[in-house]
């Protein structure tokens, strides 16, 4: 029998079965490539020095999408670094292994805060206190305002949005990648990814009218477009 | 401009990337869309929050453990807090535990008599490794395995070739070696990378008592050869302690000195390796003093993309550390 071509594998993990684009080409350049395969193959050295290798990258996930001061910081990391490990032999170099590991870590780090109600919950509490303590920050209290409420809306959009699309938006807004990059670390067509930040950005806009706290954001917002 | 390009151009915003005129494409397309101008903020917002902080290396070997011991226990995937993995012993158990104690003190006794009787007859004394020597029976000693080392951090270079990974010599150090048995000087390249050590299993063999000088004695005298000038000497050294005694403390440190003196001495590529197995092995207090010479290397190898990766990660990973500055000023004159 003959093993799927890198098509076939592609369009298995392309959500709804839509062709891809662009046929896979091995990302190039990853000092990490090899590593991660040996650490996926189950090599506990290996597996060892990929996680004191990655795990700064990890604790930035994990700290860009709670908060740096986030009291279950630790617990996330763990778990996402569990889940790293377990999903390392699904890694085929399609994206470097350091952009793999980091969307394992955010997809955990998102469902780990989806499926706690109680973290949702204190975490709002800890962003309005934060908030309050915003404005004695210098300087540029109104920048910081805006920064901080910006962010907390996107957490919000987060963990309600549906999966595909806070997925995205998470890798735009909290990790910072470019489209070629989303495409490479998700396995999903450009095309699609833009569709679905667009529809992200709707709902950030959506979200961002509603919320009470935003009103400010909203005034600011007004200073910045005018 | 179109979508995806605005989307682009934020990402590298964020990455102090963008050329004076891909900043003013941007500005341009945040003054149409001005939820992007918002979510670059965010974004921003997060970047600051992303910074590494004290502490960092103990929790990710922390985690590490976790993660090993994990793997190592019965392969229970949902045993993930401490607590649930170490067993907790039955109410028959703990009800039992001073018999099978006191039991188990009864048995190392009698053996202990045994042997005593043994010495004292004359006979050869019998041995856990050898038990078959109780009956009489002359069994084939083996020879003392080599001395595995204790944990250590590799470079992920080391791994990068497979051969590393089964090469019996990349997993086993051989016991006690003398510094003179293999001339550091005429060892190749790869062999200077670190290599796979098992994490977590300890010593098979007790090491015998070490004859010659030991890890801070070898330090020192590379210390003192490159401070007198004497390069190759103190490289010499420097990769003889590396070689001797991988998991110590002084063989992380010398991995920063002899970057150092690879640099000195136009040697970048082999440079590139010591600093990054220092990274590998968590920085020992001067990480940023080796993100930045990864950096240094990668310029002086001419590759652009990388020694600015490398720029990043630094200011990344070592916010506020002496090379910020340094740092942000090459990035600028990259872009």
């Amino acid at each position: 029998m003959r093993p799927p071509s890198t098509t076939q594998r592609r369009l298995a993990i392309v959500e709804g079965g839509k062709r891809a684009e662009e046929p896979i080409t091995r990302f190039q350049h990853d000092d990490w490539a090899n590593l991660a395969q040996s650490a996926g193959s189950g090599d506990p050295q290996a597996i060892r020095t990929f996680l004191v290798n990655v795990g700064p990258h990890i604790l930035r996930v994990v700290r860009r999408l709670l908060g740096s001061q986030h009291p279950e910081l630790e617990d996330v990391a763990q778990e996402c670094a569990f889940a790293v490990i377990d999903a390392l032999p699904a890694f085929r170099g399609e994206s470097s292994a350091v952009h793999f590991t980091c969307r394992v870590a955010l997809l955990t780090a998102m469902n780990t805060r989806r499926r706690s109600r109680a973290t949702k919950r204190a975490h709002e509490a800890d962003g309005e206190a934060a908030l309050d303590n915003v404005a004695c920050l210098r300087p540029g209290p109104e920048q910081r305002f805006s920064s901080r409420a910006a962010a907390e809306v996107v957490r919000h959009l987060l963990r309600t949005l549906p999966m595909e699309q806070a997925e995205v938006l998470a890798l735009h807004c909290v990790l910072g990648y470019t489209l070629g990059e989303m495409a490479a670390s998700s396995g999903v067509p450009r095309e699609t990814l833009k569709s679905r930040l667009r529809l992200a950005k709707e709902a950030f806009r959506r979200r961002a009218l509603a919320d009470p706290r935003a009103l400010e954001l909203f005034a600011l917002w007004e200073e910045d477009s005018a | 401009m179109s979508a995806p390009e605005v989307v682009d151009l934020l990402a590298r915003a964020r990455r102090n990337l963008l050329s004076s005129e891909e900043q003013a494409q941007l500005e341009g397309a945040l003054e149409k869309v001005p939820e992007s101008r918002l979510l670059l903020r965010a974004g921003l917002e997060f970047d600051a929050e992303a910074s590494a902080a004290a502490g960092d290396e103990e929790l990710i070997a922390r985690i590490a453990r976790k993660v090993e011991r994990r793997r190592l226990g019965s392969g229970s995937i949902g045993a993930r807090d401490e607590k649930q993995e170490l067993p907790c012993p039955s109410k028959p158990a703990r009800r039992f535990a001073p018999l099978l104690v006191a039991a188990l003190y009864l048995v190392i006794g009698a053996a202990a008599g045994v042997a005593g009787a043994a010495t004292y007859l004359g006979l050869p004394a019998a041995t856990p490794k050898a038990p078959a020597a109780i009956h009489g029976r002359r069994e084939k000693t083996p020879a003392p395995k080599a001395l595995v080392e204790p944990k250590a951090l590799v470079e992920p270079k080391a791994l990068v070739e497979p051969k590393a990974l089964v090469e019996p010599k990349a997993r086993v150090e051989p016991m006690a070696p003398s510094v003179g048995s293999r001339s550091p000087s005429l060892m190749p390249a790869a062999s200077l990378s670190p290599r796979v050590l098992p994490a977590h299993s300890a010593p098979s063999v007790v090491p015998a008592r070490q004859v010659g000088p030991g890890p801070g004695e070898l330090y020192t005298i590379a210390n003192r050869a490159r401070v007198q000038g004497d390069t190759d000497a103190a490289i010499r050294a420097y990769l003889g302690l590396q070689e001797q005694f991988q998991g110590s403390a002084e063989a992380m440190a010398s991995r920063l000195a002899l970057g150092n003196l690879y640099l000195v001495s136009g040697r970048p590529l082999a440079a590139l390796e010591q600093f990054r197995a220092h990274q590998g092995g968590g920085g020992a207090g001067f990480g940023a003093e080796s993100a930045w010479g990864i950096a240094v290397a990668l310029a002086e190898l001419g590759r652009r993309e990388e020694e600015r990766a490398a720029l990043l990660e630094l200011l990344t990973r070592y916010p506020g550390s002496g090379y910020e500055t340094v740092a942000r000023r090459r990035l600028e004159q990259r872009n």
